[in-house]
């Protein structure tokens, strides 16, 4: 069954300028079926209450440096932990 | 900034972590109008390096407290956890999801993340304070 586009999705495409559309190469029917496919593919992410994929990444120092030390999430066990994903772009 | 401001507030009871994913908006991808405004302007990075670098970037920019890992050039870490362009989880102290924001940038919530932040911190001194007869 495919997800069905909340009010509030369908409200903030509206609202999206005409220039900043233009600017993106985008359009609002496209908005709408990209929003569509990802929250289809969004039901696969992890659900509340299930262990959290584990992972081993390398950290960045403090200066923004690459160290060659990794972290593993596991090992954050026995405490809660806060996960913040994003780029800077 | 409001996630900079949690990790501090709570970061003793709590771990934080930011995972540094693919880029959102690249200049040679889906470039938008306010990093042109702001001039937050790197092309898609295709190596390690690269990607650390624009990771730097943006860690010196926002001053952040918390310590960042970098996704893997095959983006294994975003793609588990559905996170482009960004995204929020928190974990209870078995590692276990307790709380997720939906997807970025509609669903982004930093206020959620704080208030479920919170939730596990008080648990966790709860449960703590239970283990050691406080």
């Amino acid at each position: 069954m495919a997800a069905e586009l909340s009010p509030e999705i369908v409200q903030r495409i509206e609202t999206i300028g005409d220039e900043e559309l233009q600017f993106r190469g985008w359009t609002r029917d496209g908005m709408r079926e990209s929003w569509t496919r990802r929250l289809e593919r969004d039901r696969q992410s992890p659900q509340v209450g299930d262990i959290a994929p584990d992972f081993t990444l390398e950290r960045l120092s403090a200066e923004g440096k690459r160290t060659g030390e990794f972290m593993t999430l596991s090992s954050l066990r026995g405490r809660p932990a806060g996960l913040i994903f994003g780029s800077f772009t | 900034m409001r996630l900079d401001q949690t990790a501090k507030t709570y970061g003793d009871r709590v771990h934080f972590l930011c995972v540094y994913i693919k880029e959102a908006h690249p200049t040679d991808g889906s470039q938008s109008p306010s990093n042109v405004d702001d001039g937050i302007l790197y092309a898609d990075p295709t190596t390690e390096d690269e990607r650390a670098e624009v990771a730097a970037a943006c860690m010196l920019r926002y001053n952040f407290s918390f310590p960042m890992v970098l996704d893997n050039m095959t983006n294994e870490v975003e793609s588990r956890y559905f996170a482009m362009p960004e995204r929020l989880y928190v974990l209870d102290s078995d590692g276990r999801v307790a709380w997720k924001c939906g997807l970025g940038p509609y669903f982004f919530d930093a206020a959620g993340f704080e208030a479920a932040v919170r939730e596990q911190a008080e648990t966790a001194t709860t449960v703590a304070s239970r283990s050691t007869g406080e």
